[in-house]
């Protein structure tokens, strides 16, 4: 097996077009598109800092003790009751939103006072001297945590009250709410899901579950979005290669060469799904470390980051080895390479649209990202993303589920596809 | 040893071996000799377990080949029609990976491959990339590949087709090598009659999916015993001369050639004469004439009415 293999890298690693399509190009575009980009999702540009007052109504400790005696009232166990106390402290979404409000990323753009009580803030609103109040009402806390835990309908809600004069500002804050409230129920539930029970719970009647990738904690940067959406794109032209260059051995008589000796197909179908495994995961491989080096774009991750990256790249590489396997498959039962193109001119161009290596297509519609999680880039990208998010390993593994799955099954047709016996 | 029955393979509206029966003998040296497009090609992929033939079996050693095509894979080298080669690799590595494929390694790898490179003569070539090599060393180092598990047979498909005279000749001569000193069996596929009749003991001569005459090269010339070729050399084509050739009742054909005419006739004493005095009567001048003994290509030309390589 060996020895096939280091045939097809041999073969396909001095064929320079080749290295430079699934090497050269994505480094350059990785490159381009995260000097273009990087100004304008970092900055702000040309938007004057906002200020804006969070009013606080409540009363965390006091809403914690309602809650826990509630849970009491309803004859929870107390190790339950604990374990949920103590979870809860953990996603209170009012002192998310506080730490959002203040984080760094957003300093330049926002500036959050915390101090104002509910009537000065509207003093102040009316005096111009903020554009914006954020009002976190009385028993907000307490009516998430039972939302959440005991599945009741939440009848509080966090408000947003903003001067209308100028739209723009408007825009932004209520974007960046919208976004928490996103990002916090997504967060929720998959810290739910996690601890075994699903809650299906909803706050302020949001969209349950949706994935997004302005996360409050930990932002993606342009180098970290182009170094994933492009090598996940130019991952998949590693199939078409592969599947090419199985053609050619076809072509040139070596294919029917190797049958002659007695090597059989299906051995010669799986080591197509090898190289191109390994092909592609070393791709991965070089152009992350490249990125990283020259671009800084992973710096200060810890390890547990570098173990979750690892597990996506393989389980991505495992896929595009599938589909390899599948091009190879079609190519040389219908005698014609013509898929191999097909493949990569077009179905690669839509699946890195779908999947997101071009821009957040979440941004144009929720719509695309569903689907584009379909994709097999599409996926890995969203775990990817997740991962730099700081996202648990938990939570991104419905993602390698799924690209697993997809690769079982591209498998099968392949093999499926693929003559059994002796071949001209 | 090898023995070929009542092979048949369709394609759909083409014949393209229909009912081929042929055997090779341990140590023998034996050629296919047909045009293009006589199914040399296809025999060879079912003797050699490529593709399944429609009807018939091929049988070593008294078993199907067929049924258990694993009995006959180790014993065959195959030498394609094709220059069946990874052109980015090296021929070094290119023989070393079919080595390791026929389950060859480390030293015993590395001195095959020395001894097969010495034998095609390439040794000092070895480390260059096939895409730079010139056709004659690429259909060497076609020969070598096959050659990497020392098979009983040999079967080579047309193995010299375009190329230079001396790649050709050394070709010959090491296939000979192989056939007389190491005991290889060789089948030789060609449609080049002189290379055959260089090579070969025995001969089978194959036309449109069939096996037309066969046997050793003097029984397939015997066809021709009863007739002689004479080439008439003259000063001036003639038409006349060619019409009152094909009249004289010994004469059986007269094709045109180069500054003449090559005439088939049955063997007889007077020919020469009778040509010179027909020749006379119509004041058509002979410059030369010769008598020339029979070639595979004349007897191809017997039996078929064309040449080989139409
Ligand atoms: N795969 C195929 N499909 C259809 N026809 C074929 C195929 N292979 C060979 N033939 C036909 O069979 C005949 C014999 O071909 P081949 O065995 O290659 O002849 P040769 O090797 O003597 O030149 C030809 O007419 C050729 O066109
Ligand atoms: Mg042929």
């Amino acid at each position: 097996m060996w020895n096939m293999l280091k045939k097809d890298f041999l073969t396909i690693s001095r064929d320079r077009s080749e290295v430079l399509v699934l090497l050269v190009m994505p480094f350059v575009l990785i490159a381009i598109l995260g000097f273009a980009l990087g100004g304008i999702n970092q900055e702000n540009q040309g938007i004057a800092e906002i200020p804006i007052a969070l009013v606080m109504s409540q009363d965390f400790d006091q809403e914690l003790q309602d809650f826990e005696q509630r849970l009491e009232d309803e004859g929870f166990p107390r190790e339950m009751i604990n374990q949920v106390i103590e979870s809860a402290e953990a996603i209170d979404p009012a002192i998310m939103l506080k730490n959002l409000l203040l984080a760094p990323e957003l300093e330049g753009a926002i500036a959050t006072e915390t101090g104002y009580q509910s009537t000065e803030a509207q003093q102040a609103l009316e005096d111009d001297q903020i554009a914006a109040i954020i009002t976190i009402p009385e028993q907000f806390s307490y009516q998430t945590l039972i939302a959440i835990y005991l599945d009741e309908e939440p009848n509080a809600s966090i408000e947003v009250k903003v001067q209308d004069y100028e739209q723009i500002r408007s825009d932004v804050i209520e974007s960046v709410v919208t976004n928490f409230v996103d990002q916090y129920n997504f967060e929720t539930s998959i810290a739910l899901a996690t601890e075994g029970e699903a809650v299906e719970t909803a706050l302020n009647n949001e969209a349950f579950g949706e994935t997004t990738y302005l996360s409050t904690r930990d932002p993606v940067s342009a180098f970290q979005y182009y170094t994933i959406g492009m090598a996940v794109m130019f991952a998949l032209y590693v199939a078409a290669t592969v599947s090419s260059n199985a053609f050619k051995e076809k072509e040139t008589h070596v294919f029917a060469r190797l049958m002659v000796t007695g090597e059989k197909p299906i051995r010669y179908l799986i080591s197509k799904a090898v190289a191109a495994t390994v092909l592609t995961a070393l791709q991965l491989a070089i152009l992350f470390i490249l990125s990283g080096l020259l671009f800084q774009t992973f710096a200060n991750q810890d390890l547990s980051f570098w173990l979750g990256v690892s597990v996506i790249t393989l389980s991505f590489a495992v896929t595009v080895g599938s589909v390899a396997t599948l091009l190879t498959a079609i190519a040389l039962q219908f005698n014609n390479d013509a898929i191999s193109a097909a493949f990569s001119g077009g179905i690669v161009t839509i699946f890195a649209f779908l999947g997101g290596s071009f821009t957040p297509v979440e941004q144009i519609s929720p719509v695309i990202r569903m689907l584009g999680n379909w994709t097999p880039n599409g996926a890995v990208m969203t775990a990817y993303l997740q991962t730099i998010q700081g996202l648990s390993f938990g939570a991104v593994m419905p993602m390698i589920y799924r690209v697993l799955v997809m690769s079982i099954v591209l498998i099968s047709v392949a093999v499926f596809i693929f003559p059994k016996r002796r071949l001209a | 040893m090898l023995e070929v029955e009542g092979l048949k393979k369709t394609y759909k509206t083409t014949k393209a071996v229909d009912g081929v029966q042929l055997y090779l003998n341990k140590g023998e040296s034996v050629g296919l000799l047909g045009p293009n497009g006589a199914g040399k090609s296809t025999t060879i992929s079912m003797m050699s377990t490529l593709i399944t033939p429609t009807s018939g079996d091929v049988r070593y050693n008294k078993k199907s080949v067929l049924k258990h095509p694993d009995i006959i894979r180790p014993v065959l080298g195959v030498v394609p029609q094709e220059i069946a080669l990874y052109e980015e690799l090296t021929a070094y590595e290119n023989m070393r990976f079919f080595g390791k494929i026929y389950g060859l390694s480390g030293r015993k790898l590395e001195n095959k491959v020395d001894e097969v490179l010495e034998l095609v003569g390439l040794s000092d070539r070895k480390k260059e990339r096939i895409k730079r090599y010139s056709g004659g060393m690429k259909r060497r180092i076609n020969i070598a590949v096959a050659l990497m598990h020392e098979p009983e047979v040999l079967i080579m498909d047309e193995p010299t087709v375009g190329i230079d005279p001396q790649s050709r000749s050394y070709i010959l001569d090491m296939v000979r090598k192989l056939n007389r000193e190491k005991g290889m069996t060789v089948l030789y596929t060609s449609h080049y009659m002189e290379e055959v009749e260089r090579l070969c003991d025995r001969v089978y001569i194959m036309d449109h999916g069939h096996i037309i005459a066969s046997g050793t090269k003097d029984e397939l010339k015997s066809i021709l015993s009863g007739e002689e070729t004479v080439f008439v050399e003259v000063q001036q084509m003639s038409l006349k001369l060619v019409e009152q050739l094909v009249a004289h009742e010994a004469i059986q054909k007269v094709t045109e050639v180069e500054k003449g005419y090559k005439v088939i006739a049955t063997k007889g004493e007077d020919l020469l004469a009778d040509i010179f005095k027909l020749a006379s009567t119509i004041d058509v001048k002979i410059t030369g004439i010769h008598v020339q003994t029979p070639t595979l290509e004349d007897v191809f030309l017997h039996l078929t009415g064309r040449k080989l390589r139409d």
